[in-house]
């Protein structure tokens, strides 16, 4: 039996990552502004902090707030996502040393390893506080946040509409990816794969274009507003 | 006379013409059937007769006007449910689908609430209102697509292929949803490839062929003349040719098993 390709395996957890954020446990609030407005501020304040404190504590604090809350264990995928996307890329950190005459030596140092690590745990602990609010108050109840802090009611629409669709577009380049690579004979290599996924990602442009102009046909046939 | 499209040419944007001087009407209290071919322009035609695209020339009437002169609040009146659910689902979840239109029209969210909770507990989507739509199913996508229109009581309801994908227990669904229409003397204009669907539903029945409509006449004329659905790449509904496999000679010819029973008891 043929086995995933990797690019199909990471589409499928890419998407099984964002849908595990559209768990709609949602807290019913009247006013959800202000615990979107609040989340929001911490996300920011952690994602800008210095150190490892701050993020390490903003992490803890939401698997204990998750925790008391019942949240569905789902929500650590996206942080674990993300801590692995930026553990990737500032991992170069590390090996990264700063002279006093201002040029680099590549070595592994522990200061660098220190800010590698850092950018790491800011990027998760943001990411989970965002995750944790979303999965507590539901994205109904997050864009109606949005909405009660007067932001403009097109970007909460276009907020709303890349939330949908996102996930969709990598569910269909699943389906495109695996219905090619079916017709591919013998073992699907990494470099056949990837190949595949480009023809994928035209595609994909493609039918987007596609969509969005029914799309337009679908908003216009409901909307008494709608030239 | 509710909706009018007289000679009516359509082309896309370096494209072929998809609808050349096509022309009908349909009244209240009426439900017309377009068929046709795949790819014969049926869902260009419902498009342009929705007012949602621009007749390169010709005219689309609606109750005696020029429709798009009465555009976007017309829309107030006319439902259009796509052929793909997924094109006309937008919302976060099926409540929202069902609210979008009502939130225009009514300033109380209490008075939308009561209105969703209504029509969802009469159509059975109860348990889908707080499920995003893309989670749904065909037939639960394609209930709340129909729901999301019903929802504003249009007069005009317009159905594209609304039993595509359907089991026959759906599609029966659908059926009844558009006589309950005509009954409240609404129009209906619907296009489909499901001969038994027309034959159940339709009173007049027009084929779309290389851009133009053909018939325009009574569901039994046009689902009983070969020429007429040759023309649509169909044949004629099971009671239809099971009468005529057994050599049944009937004044009327039956286009439904029970007119076919009807008949056989007389």
């Amino acid at each position: 039996m043929r086995t995933r390709s990797l690019a199909a395996r990471f589409l499928e957890a890419l998407a099984e990552a964002l849908e595990a954020l559209e768990h709609d446990v949602g807290l019913s609030l009247r006013r959800p502004a202000l615990p979107t407005a609040l989340s929001l501020a911490l996300t920011f304040l952690v994602a800008f902090s210095s150190g490892i404190l701050i993020p390490a504590a903003a992490f803890i604090s939401c698997l204990l707030a998750s925790l008391a809350f019942k949240l569905p264990r789902s929500w650590i995928k996206p942080v674990l996502a993300v801590a692995l996307w930026a553990g990737f890329v500032s991992a170069p950190l590390a090996f990264i040393e700063l002279t006093s005459s201002g040029a680099f030596r590549l070595e592994l140092n522990a200061k660098g390893a220190y800010e590698a690590l850092s950018l790491t745990l800011r990027a998760a602990a943001s990411t989970s506080i965002f995750t944790a609010s979303i999965q507590l108050l539901g994205w109904r109840g997050w864009l109606q946040g949005l909405e009660g802090l007067r932001i403009p009611k097109l970007l909460v629409r276009l907020t709303m509409l890349s939330l949908f669709y996102i996930p969709l577009f990598l569910r269909e380049a699943l389906r495109m990816l695996l219905a090619r690579e079916a017709r591919m004979l013998g073992r699907v290599g990494a470099k056949q794969s990837w190949r595949l996924m480009a023809t994928v990602v035209g595609d994909l442009l493609l039918r987007g274009h596609d969509r969005a102009w029914r799309l337009e046909r679908a908003f216009m046939a409901r909307s008494l507003h709608y030239p | 006379m509710l909706l009018s499209a007289n000679s009516v040419y359509f082309r896309y944007p370096k494209g072929p013409e998809v609808l050349r001087g096509a022309s009908l009407t349909l009244d209240r209290g009426e439900v017309v059937a377009v068929i046709g071919p795949n790819g014969s322009g049926k869902t260009t035609l419902l498009l342009v007769a929705s007012g949602l695209l621009e007749p390169e020339s010709g005219e689309v009437l609606f109750e005696g006007s020029p429709l798009k002169e009465q555009l976007p609040w017309a829309r107030r009146r006319i439902g259009f449910v796509f052929q793909d659910p997924d094109d006309q689902l937008f919302n976060p979840t099926a409540f929202d689908e069902l609210a979008f239109t009502l939130r225009q029209l009514l300033s109380s969210e209490a008075e939308v609430k009561r209105r969703v909770e209504e029509l969802a507990e009469k159509l059975k989507l109860s348990h889908l209102l707080d499920r995003p739509p893309f989670k749904l199913s065909v037939g639960e996508k394609r209930r709340v697509a129909l729901a999301s229109v019903l929802i504003y009581d249009p007069d005009l309801l317009i159905l594209d292929e609304p039993t595509a994908n359907l089991s026959s227990k759906s599609a029966a669904e659908v059926v009844e949803v558009v006589k309950e229409a005509r009954g409240a003397s609404k129009g209906v204009l619907v296009s489909s490839h499901d001969v038994e669907f027309v034959a159940s539903v339709a009173d007049r029945v027009y084929v779309l062929n290389e851009g133009r409509l053909h018939g325009g006449l009574s569901a039994r004329q046009v689902l009983t003349d070969e020429v007429l659905l040759s023309l649509a790449d169909m044949a004629p509904p099971a009671a239809f040719r099971a009468a005529e496999a057994l050599g049944l000679r009937l004044k009327k010819p039956p286009l439904t098993v029970e007119e076919l029973k009807e008949a056989r008891l007389a």
